[in-house]
């Protein structure tokens, strides 16, 4: 579904050109479930944000379903981030002041197009929600919930629009284990029902529940 | 819990969200556009009141008539007066009339006399202007004779004591105050002959020159007041110039014709209404400058204030701004929405300085008495000019957020 040729990102930091990415080769089918690892700095956190086109890589091809992804413009950008993605954050990235299922619903704010005719918005709000088993706690603000709660929130969010692609970044960093562990079933299920899922780890036990791991390091897949 | 509404279907998602996030920061909101407020507020003052008096100021001189000439009695102190004397001028007497209306283009010239007599009958605050004026003098002055019949020729040259009577006077006298009726005044009974219509003219501080006030005024044949008044000095010559473009080129020569004749001493006083006009709008441009001048300044001071407070809530809100992104936001998206919030928070302010404007100036018409001016022509304006502050201050800071690097944006703070 995805293929990533030769792809570089350097940063100029100070003066001095810092390389994160270096030539790298991916290539990821439709409904695979792929981990990276890799210590922080590592690249990884970069890796995500091209593959999400958050980041635009300094050289090399990006194909998302056949797309050449670096040559679309910035609108063109936000329109794949609207729909073909959706993203989960370490730490969450609610907006505290609106309830979780504002939260789940905000998506919808940009390039609503992709509604699905006499689909409703506060219908599939629900029902992302009800899959994440938050349903009694959506008129609940972020601040009324616990970090789970607020992670599976984050996750409802994340594929309230049926996106091809789930990019998730350290998704159980900030969880303890036990919860971190629901998180991961969640995640895994979402899979299972067909949805490609890339996550980013530096935790190798979270890494192990992917089909497939690969390691990072300074900028380069390890063979 | 109760179920809000999910603002999220609308074209007011935008509107929705910028609500919200300035009433979670209402004091911060209010404050911000409190310029923007006084802004509105003093432009809609200025104008409310500036407009109105000057309809009014334009109004009293229209009534002066810009075709006349008009030549006072200056009010003099009893040691100026000894010294006009002395230099052998014996004031404004019917012989400046005789001499003026030798000048070519005079048509015909009007005379006053203000007198000095008790009134019986009335109360002691009503004092009424008694005045003795030629026959055509309620003619130039566009006094109208409501009821009964004018001053007459005749009446002048046969000294009846016969009188006109204000519009508000005649309504006080009651039964007397009707043609037929009859008024004393000092050891006379004069017969009242006619009434005037009543010019209800207000109080107006702003008035350029005094105005006679007809509506409490008794007006007597010029002659036959010689009862009661003694004396030839008259207090106002009208000299009529048949038209307004004829009168900048007498004022010069009356001058001088009243110079000599009255030997030099500024006994006198010369009022050009037509000049007055002039002096109104010439005025009245530099009061339009100058009110363009303080609406743009406090505009600009309201929309820096404005953006000020767009800049923080930026700052404070990088990381919204990046998840925003992340979740498909594109860049005008985002300036739309921090322009939405910039602009509601002008309107919102230009709408309060509307309202307390219109407060204002009604209260100031109300209180003061002076004529005041509210239109949809300086509301709107005021309006529309609040709304532009809003998105010229706060395009910066939109365009600001729109260019922040998403991924910056959320590893922010």
């Amino acid at each position: 579904m995805l293929e990533v040729i030769g792809l570089c990102k350097h940063y100029v930091l100070a003066g001095r050109e810092v390389s994160v990415l270096e030539s790298l080769d991916l290539r990821v089918e439709a409904g695979e479930f792929v981990a990276i690892r890799g210590a922080s700095g590592s690249g990884k956190s970069t890796l995500l944000h091209v593959l999400g086109c958050l980041d635009r890589p300094s050289a090399g091809e990006y194909r998302f379903a056949g797309r050449p992804m670096q040559m679309l413009d910035d609108d063109a950008l936000s329109a794949f981030r609207a729909n073909d993605v959706g993203f989960v954050f370490q730490n969450f990235h609610l907006l505290p002041e609106l309830t979780a299922r504002e939260n789940v619903a905000l998506p919808f704010l940009y390039q609503g197009g992709v509604v699905k005719a006499g689909s409703d918005v506060d219908r599939v709000v629900g029902e992302a929600l009800a899959q994440v088993g938050l349903a009694e706690r959506a008129e609940h603000l972020p601040a009324q919930l616990s970090g789970g709660e607020m992670q599976r929130v984050a996750l409802a969010r994340a594929v309230v629009k049926r996106p091809r692609l789930l990019l998730a970044d350290e998704p159980t960093g900030n969880l303890d284990s036990a919860t971190g562990g629901e998180i991961l079933d969640l995640l895994e299920s979402l899979n299972r029902g067909g949805m490609t899922l890339i996550m980013v780890t530096h935790d190798e036990s979270v890494a192990r529940r992917a089909g497939r791991q690969l390691q990072l390091r300074d900028g380069r897949f390890d063979d | 819990m109760t179920e809000r509404r999910l603002p999220f279907r609308t074209q007011r998602a935008d509107l929705d969200f910028a609500l919200q996030s300035l009433w979670r920061h209402r004091m911060r909101s209010g404050l911000s556009m409190l310029g923007i407020v006084f802004g509105v507020l003093s432009v809609l003052v200025l104008i409310g009141i500036g407009e109105g008096a000057k309809r009014e100021t334009l109004a009293q001189i229209e009534r002066l008539g810009t075709r006349n000439i008009l030549v006072r009695a200056a009010d003099l102190a009893p040691e100026q007066l000894q010294a006009a004397r002395l230099r052998g001028s014996r004031g404004l007497i019917p012989d400046d009339a005789q001499r003026l209306r030798q000048l070519p283009g005079v048509v015909r010239i009007a005379q006053l006399r203000e007198i000095k007599a008790a009134i019986h009958g009335l109360s002691r605050e009503r004092v009424p202007a008694l005045n003795a004026v030629s026959a055509d003098y309620a003619d130039l002055q566009r006094l109208e004779v409501q009821a009964g019949r004018p001053l007459l020729p005749s009446d002048q040259t046969e000294r009846r004591l016969v009188c006109l009577l204000g519009g508000a006077l005649a309504a006080d006298l009651g039964r007397d105050g009707r043609p037929g009726g009859t008024l004393r005044i000092g050891h006379d009974i004069c017969r009242v002959v006619g009434v005037l219509r009543r010019q209800d003219l207000g109080r107006n501080a702003a008035a350029p020159v005094a105005m006679r006030d007809f509506d409490q005024a008794v007006l007597l044949p010029l002659g036959a007041d010689a009862a009661f008044a003694g004396g030839e000095t008259l207090s106002e010559l009208i000299l009529d110039m048949g038209d307004s473009d004829k009168v900048p080129a007498s004022v010069a020569l009356v001058k001088r014709l009243l110079d000599i004749a009255h030997n030099g001493a500024a006994d006198y006083v010369l009022v050009v209404p037509r000049e007055l006009m002039r002096q109104a709008s010439q005025t009245r441009r530099t009061f339009d400058l100058l009110l363009a001048g303080v609406a743009l300044l406090s505009l600009v001071v309201g929309g820096v204030g404005i953006m000020n407070i767009m800049l923080v809530s930026v700052t404070e809100r990088t990381r919204e701004i990046g998840l925003r992104r992340a979740l498909g936001a594109r860049r005008s998206d985002i300036a739309r929405q921090f322009l939405s919030e910039a602009v509601l928070l002008t309107a919102a302010g230009g709408l309060l300085g509307i309202l307390i404007g219109t407060a204002v100036v009604l209260g100031i018409a109300y209180g003061a008495g002076w004529p005041a001016v509210l239109s949809v022509w300086t509301i709107l304006p005021a309006f529309s000019l609040s709304l532009l502050t809003g998105l010229a201050f706060g395009a910066y800071p939109a365009l600001r957020a729109a260019r922040l690097d998403p991924i910056l944006a959320l590893r922010h703070g």
